[in-house]
């Protein structure tokens, strides 16, 4: 099928529109309010064209392409209406910068915006090098304003976190409004007001910190102008170089574009040239890395302490010390624990270092749930093939959510789901606290606090009324699971979990519908005594609904799944092969330093607790931040971080990323890969010889199956079914909600906006309610 | 219910109707909107207090509105089973002696008089006779104002849900042969065939349908709808399940603005009668056909008209339109084909599947079928709704039906299609009546409204006053329109201002060029056609404010200065004391007034004067000494005075 636009014959697609034809084969159509990722509004109306047989001029971004059509987009009286159009537009915008008989010259000479609060003049806007306005005017050749600008005096939006809004800008070309309703789900801005009035605005004009809004930025991304700008890189201008790599706050390592300038990541802007989780990045990934890496306390130099006090040395002294000092244990005195925000190439070298050269099996992963539910996965066999991905959960026709709180520790998360209920999902909530997704489900269930698994249990037994398990008859441990099950009363369920029975039989029913469905679980799930038996009941449901994939746990750290992966996990060597010689996991290890067994510790996070390791007597730490750990430490090594190096991470889901440096690290920091070659060398190791973390990816792909291109196992049958529990409530332990964190430093404690942000969803203590509690403790003393 | 049980209910119903037709003492009583605002309730209360004191026993039924505004509040007595008496113009005080003559000394008094409603009989001549009733044609308007609109009985009576009944036995693809063949074009302004938009919606694929009425209109002075939905609800509620059952809809909805909390009401009441009698539901009248009808009140934005802006409106969002394709038919409420229709069209729907299609086809002219319903307003001796067949010249309507311009004043304007149509002079009154003629002319059908205007009214105020109402309704989503219509409303203040020149009247073309082409939907489009024909048929009154500083109508305020003329003046001082700016003062020229006193008379500083009126409407009737002048005649004469000299 073909068009012709201008007598240039383009080919189309089923379901264009003649401006996105247009778009593919790189004819430019002026258009202001049209985004590629944003279904067809019509607001602006710069995209007019003539259309042979058409009457008048339809838009081209909602005007279908059908076969043959003739198309006239640079034609006189198009032109005309156009630029008649934009000089509307432009009556609504400070323009200045377009109109100015200097224009050229002067850009010429000042480089960057001048700094200003409201911005009226030509050289303010913090938006100028990147503005849609000024390319669309360049190209309509717009030169003079006969009506004079209409400044419309709006007061300045300054009192919300990350973001500044100037609506004096604004063209109300409702990007912003539709990113955030169509793409993100969150609906916290909308149009208010109407005719020239007509203004973006949130509910009865609140701020949007106590408005709906969860600061991902979408809306700065897709605003033209310069009505939105990020407090943080406003005023820096274009960027001198950027890189495409990843965030690696949270499990789902959405794909960023980190912008360099002056040597420092001053942005990170999400890559909306990758299909995949352009739409994802969230308040972490896009306002907090610049501040977060940025911070003027990053360790710069490798630390060793002498007579008790910590001196800065050579990285050969450090390795030299460390080399000497671990000689003096016995390999199963020294205990490695990793940080899951290592790059996979790092990982597979302190698996290299801990079991290969040093001979220590003690090794393990610092973490809570994402170590659990991975070596439950291990132990099942589970975890090696390919998992759940996030194209499941957007295509999924129905989706549980137990016990999390996504919105905070995968913002990104929502924003599938929103797509996947867009899609006609059946969205599920099953909670024992309130979901901030409510909102966005088609069901929510508020089960009594500990009755997770008799939820679980219940669901167990009606889904076995209504499926025929015959295959599943023949297992060994089905005898005990349907006497666990003959045993647990409908009645007794209903009253335990506070869950109606029509509402079981609405979720069972839902979930029967289809096997393409999902269950998330998130890690409030700890809060159990027993959690691997939430685990076992939530694998009873999938086995009977004879699905082999669809669990989705929520992994929090950025990189644990690749970690685990490439063999810092207890028991298993990378690959998930079996190791031989059993080690100490990461509790085994924390009673082993009690009783002495475990002596000297390489820690590459300092988020465990001091009291966890108190009487090791040798510790390592690699770090990016002084932590509480510090006065323990005998060495500390500055480590870089993730726009600092380049590396392989692994999303939740399995999917193997590409890290790539884009700034030098601080002082004589290093990446943890050299750090950890560093150390090898000195142990006599052999094979630490290597130029790139490229050297060790490549190495690791030879060797080891799982990193080879499908070398993953297929996906196993799911045989196993678990006695269910009695109904009853389980005593919970009380957790602190997860508040997400690099290298062992929650982002919170360096970006204060974000403070601001969590504070306000009283996801931390507040600063002035800390400060109270210590008064008032002290008082008590 | 089943086909046989409306059956015997129509029987009752006929009875019934029967009976109250040949009741002894019947007041109806108009009791629209209009009719409370003209003051219905203190002639109610009158008919009951004269009613309880002499015992007559006279029983009244509450009908909607004949159409006839100017002659409100309206009663119709009947008496001894005879065809009712009209009456007009009514209030509380004249009601005993009326009833009085009529029931009591069976003397029909003369005074407010309007005629029988039916043929008339004993001198007493018929309504329909009334030069306002005469030419018309009431089809949709049928029942209205001659049926208690709120009974069932009344409506079944009157050949209600005949045309359904007939309907439910054909095939629905025959319903819409039907309409297609009656060429039925929609009547809420674009004209669109009926007949082809219901086979889209039919056509269409998907599990669900809908079927909008729109109701929300919203034009200044069209009440076309209101009237319907106040005097003959189940009309509509007909029509619509004759669409439903054509198009396979399952549920409709009535959009229907707030602001009619009457019409509201009677719906209510009609959709709640319907259920419970089986016409709305499960099963209608037996044919294994469901179809039931919400009612969703608009919350009183203009642009709600809108087919896409509407849909938005029902579904919670904010009342914007949206670019088509997608059609409505294709992708409308919730996602699934959608039909929708104004009030008036579906209304006509009873009647062409009663009567059929060709004689339907046989009203109006060859393009535009039927009749149409306008709200007839302005400066009019009789102001009013009426029925015409298309086809009726403007000046048949204005001056046969209207009765011509009030208080002697010349026709200067006529508007019809409200704020998206356009101004015709009197050289355009010879323009039939359809779609096709009244575009040619520069304006469009619009959904009824027509406002006529005198030499009193200036056409570039009339523009303004338009350009202000767009302006305002623009819902802010295209930039033409919300940007351009604002511009537009600017520069006519400037030119109303006197501040107007060449550029500004070029300038207002090129803008109205740019928002007609440019914007996203009918609202923008047509908002510069106010503009456009009074630009197009009142060039020199434009031409006058721009370049003579002169509004010949007396309008703007800039333009003109009120001046009291030194030899009329009694100097009574009433004007100044009721000046709010303090604009007037004594000026020792002294006058004897009648009783023989000497006063000094008044003059008016221009500088002062905030050209208020009050001046003029407070000066004695005697004296008639105050009036409005264009400050640049003034300079004209005295030029001429001088050069006479």
């Amino acid at each position: 099928m073909k068009i012709t636009i201008d007598g240039v014959e383009i080919p189309i697609k089923e379901g264009q529109t003649i401006l996105e034809a247009a778009r593919d084969s790189d004819i430019y159509i002026p258009t202001l309010c049209a985004h590629k990722e944003l279904p067809a509004f019509g607001a602006c109306r710069l995209c007019v064209v003539k259309v042979d047989k058409m009457r008048g001029f339809p838009p081209a971004c909602s005007t279908p392409a059908t076969d043959g059509m003739i198309v006239h987009s640079d034609e006189k009286e198009v032109r005309k209406l156009r630029r008649n159009i934009l000089r509307l537009i432009l009556i609504e915008h400070p323009h200045s910068c377009i109109v100015c008989s200097e224009r050229a010259d002067c850009e010429s000479i000042r480089g960057g915006p001048v700094k200003a609060g409201r911005i009226t003049g030509c050289s303010m806007c913090p938006n100028r090098e990147t503005c849609e306005i000024r390319e669309v005017s360049h190209y309509l050749g717009i030169s003079d304003m006969e009506i004079p600008m209409e400044y419309k005096g709006l007061p300045l939006e300054r009192y919300d976190p990350f973001f500044d809004r100037d609506y004096n800008l604004c063209i109300l070309c409702g990007r912003c409004v539709r990113m955030c309703q169509q793409i993100r789900g969150v609906g916290a801005i909308a149009f208010t007001k109407r005719s020239h009035n007509t203004k973006v605005g949130t509910i009865f004009g609140r701020t949007h910190l106590e408005g709906a809004c969860r600061f991902c930025g979408a809306c700065i991304d897709a605003c033209p102008t310069g009505a939105l700008s990020p407090k943080g890189s406003k005023w820096h201008g274009k960027a001198d170089s950027s890189v495409e790599s990843i965030c690696t706050f949270c499990s789902m390592n959405c794909a960023m574009v980190l912008e360099e300038k002056w040597g420092r990541v001053m942005a990170a802007i999400p890559d909306r040239n990758k299909e995949y989780s352009r739409a994802y990045a969230c308040v972490y990934g896009r306002f907090c890395i610049p501040a977060f890496l940025n911070d003027p306390n990053r360790l710069h130099y490798p630390l060793i302490r002498k007579g008790g006090r910590l001196s800065p040395v050579s990285w050969e002294e450090a390795f030299r010390y460390i080399g000497d000092s671990l000689k003096r244990f016995a390999p199963e005195e020294i205990g490695f624990l990793v940080s899951p925000y290592l790059t996979n190439e790092s990982a597979y070298l302190l698996n290299k270092l801990s079991r290969d050269v040093i001979g220590s099996h003690n090794i393990d992963m610092i973490s809570k749930f994402g170590r659990m539910v991975i070596q439950y996965l291990a132990e099942k066999g589970r975890a090696s093939s390919s998992w759940t991905t996030l194209e499941d959960v957007e295509k999924a026709d129905w989706i549980m959510l137990i016990n999390n709180d996504m919105v905070f520790t995968h913002p990104g998360m929502p924003v599938a789901i929103h797509k996947a209920r867009e899609n006609g999902a059946r969205i599920m909530i099953v909670d024992d606290s309130k979901n901030e997704l409510e909102v966005e489900s088609d069901m929510q269930v508020r089960i009594e606090p500990g009755s997770l698994r008799t939820f679980l249990a219940a669901l167990t037994k009606l889904l076995m009324n209504n499926i025929k398990v015959t295959e599943l008859e023949e297992l060994d441990s089905f005898i005990d699971f349907r006497r666990s099950l003959d045993g647990l009363k409908l009645i007794d369920a209903v009253r335990s979990t506070g869950v109606l029975e029509k509402q079981f039989s609405a979720i069972e029913g839902t979930m029967r519908t289809s096997k393409k469905g999902v269950i998330m679980v998130g890690s409030r799930i700890m809060e159990d005594p027993v959690p691997t038996q939430i685990l076992g009941e939530i694998n009873n449901v999938l086995t009977i609904l004879g699905m082999d994939r669809g669990f989705i746990p929520l992994l929090e750290e950025g990189n644990i799944r690749g970690i685990a992966d490439s063999g810092c996990i207890n028991g298993f060597r990378p690959g998930y092969v079996r190791d031989r010689t059993s080690g100490k996991d990461y509790l085994r290890m924390i009673t082993g330093i009690r009783r002495g067994d475990v002596q000297a510790l390489f820690i590459s996070e300092g988020s465990i607790p001091p009291e966890h390791i108190r009487g090791a007597k040798f510790i390592v730490l690699s770090e990016i931040y002084p932590t509480d750990l510090d006065s323990m430490a005998d060495v500390i090594l500055p480590s870089a971080v993730f726009s600092e190096e380049s590396g392989h991470y692994t999303s939740f889901d399995g999917r193997v990323w590409n890290l790539r440096k884009a700034a030098e690290p601080p002082g004589s920091a290093l990446p943890e890969w050299k750090i950890i070659s560093g150390i090898g060398k000195n142990l006599g190791g052999d094979g630490f010889e290597y130029g790139s973390s490229e050297d060790i990816w490549k190495e690791m792909e030879e060797n080891i199956d799982f990193f080879k291109k499908d070398g993953r196992p297929p996906v196993p049958e799911r045989k196993e079914l678990l006695s269910v529990s009695e109904p009853g409530s389980i005593h919970l332990s009380e957790q602190m909600p997860y508040v997400v964190r690099y290298r062992g430093t929650p982002i919170h404690e360096l970006v204060e906006d974000l403070r601001t942000y969590l504070e306000e969803n009283d996801r931390i203590p507040r600063e002035e309610d800390e400060s109270a509690v210590e008064e008032a403790q002290r008082e008590v003393v | 219910m089943s086909m046989t049980g409306i059956e015997e209910m129509r029987k009752i119903s006929e009875q019934r109707w029967s009976d109250l037709k040949g009741a002894e003492k019947v007041a109806y009583i108009g009791a629209a909107s209009c009719g409370h605002a003209a003051g219905i309730v203190k002639v109610i209360r009158a008919i009951d207090e004269f009613n309880e004191k002499n015992g007559l026993g006279i029983e009244k039924v509450e009908v909607g509105c004949l159409g006839m505004c100017s002659f409100e509040p309206m009663v119709y007595f009947q008496k001894n089973g005879k065809d009712p008496v009209v009456y007009g113009n009514l209030d509380g005080e004249r009601i005993p002696t009326l009833l009085d003559g009529i029931f009591n000394k069976d003397h029909y008094p003369i005074e407010g008089l309007l005629g029988v409603l039916g043929e008339g009989y004993d001198d007493l001549p018929s309504i329909y006779d009334h030069p306002m009733m005469r030419p018309q044609r009431r089809i949709i308007l049928e029942n209205v104002g001659r049926i208690d609109p709120t009974n069932l009985e009344h409506y079944l009576a009157n050949d209600g849900f005949k045309g359904l009944e007939k309907a439910l036995k054909m095939d629905p693809q025959e319903v819409i042969d039907i309409v297609k063949g009656s060429e039925l074009r929609g009547r809420g302004g674009a004209g669109f065939p009926t007949g082809m938009k219901w086979q889209f919606c039919r056509n269409a694929k998907g599990e669900k349908k809908y079927l909008i009425c729109n109701a929300d209109e919203g034009d200044p002075g069209a009440f076309m709808d209101r009237s319907v939905l106040e005097g003959d609800p189940f009309r509509l509620i007909e029509g619509m399940i004759i669409g439903a059952y054509a198009m396979g809809t399952q549920l409709g909805y009535i959009y229907v603005r707030k602001e009619y909390p009457l019409a509201i009401f009677r719906l209510h009441i009609a959709i709640r009668e319907c259920r419970e009698k089986g016409i709305l539901g499960k099963d209608i009248l037996g044919s294994e056909f469901d179809f039931d009808i919400e009612i969703m009140e608009g919350a009183g934005a203009f642009v709600c008209g809108e087919e896409t802006a509407l849909i938005a409106s029902i579904m919670g969002k904010r009342g914007m339109p949206q670019p088509r394709p997608p059609f409505p038919a294709q992708k409308g409420l919730w996602g699934y084909p959608t039909n929708i229709n104004n009030v008036k069209t579906l209304s006509t729907m009873p009647s062409i599947m009663r009567k059929g299609a060709d004689w339907y086809s046989s009203i109006g002219t060859k393009g535009t079928r039927g009749t149409a319903v306008f709200a007839l307003t302005g400066k009019l001796k009789n102001s009013g709704l009426v029925e015409i067949p298309m086809g009726t010249t403007l000046r048949e309507i204005i001056f046969d039906i209207g009765g011509g311009m009030d208080e002697g004043k010349s026709f200067k304007a006529v508007q019809t299609g409200g704020p998206s149509g356009g101004c015709l002079p009197a050289d355009a009154l010879d323009y039939i009546v359809d779609f096709e003629s009244l575009k040619d002319a520069g304006t469009i059908m619009g959904s009824g409204g027509m406002i006529v205007m005198d030499e009193d009214t200036c056409v570039v105020d009339v523009a303004h006053y338009f350009i202000s109402f767009t302006q305002e309704e623009s819902c802010g989503k295209c930039s033409p329109c919300r940007i351009g219509t604002k511009q537009m409303l600017d520069l006519l203040t400037k030119i109303k201002a006197g501040d107007g020149t060449r550029k500004e009247l070029d300038e207002l073309a090129s803008l109205a060029w740019t928002i007609q082409n440019g914007s996203l939907c009918a609202l923008g489009q047509t908002a510069p056609n106010p503009i456009l024909t009074t630009l197009r048929y009142f060039m020199d009154e434009f031409r006058e404010h721009v370049f003579e500083k002169k509004c010949r109508a007396r309008v703007c305020k800039a333009l003109i200065q009120y001046e009291i003329n030194e030899l009329k003046c009694i100097g009574c001082g009433a004007c100044e004391r009721r000046c709010p700016v303090k604009a007037i003062s004594e000026k020792p020229v002294k006058v004897t007034t009648i009783k023989g006193s000497k006063n000094n008379i008044r003059v008016i500083d221009p500088g002062t004067c905030i050209r208020c009126g009050l001046c003029l409407e407070t000066c004695p009737p005697s004296a008639n000494a105050i009036s409005k002048v264009s400050p640049i005649d003034r300079k004209d004469e005295k030029k001429q005075g001088g050069d006479g000299k």
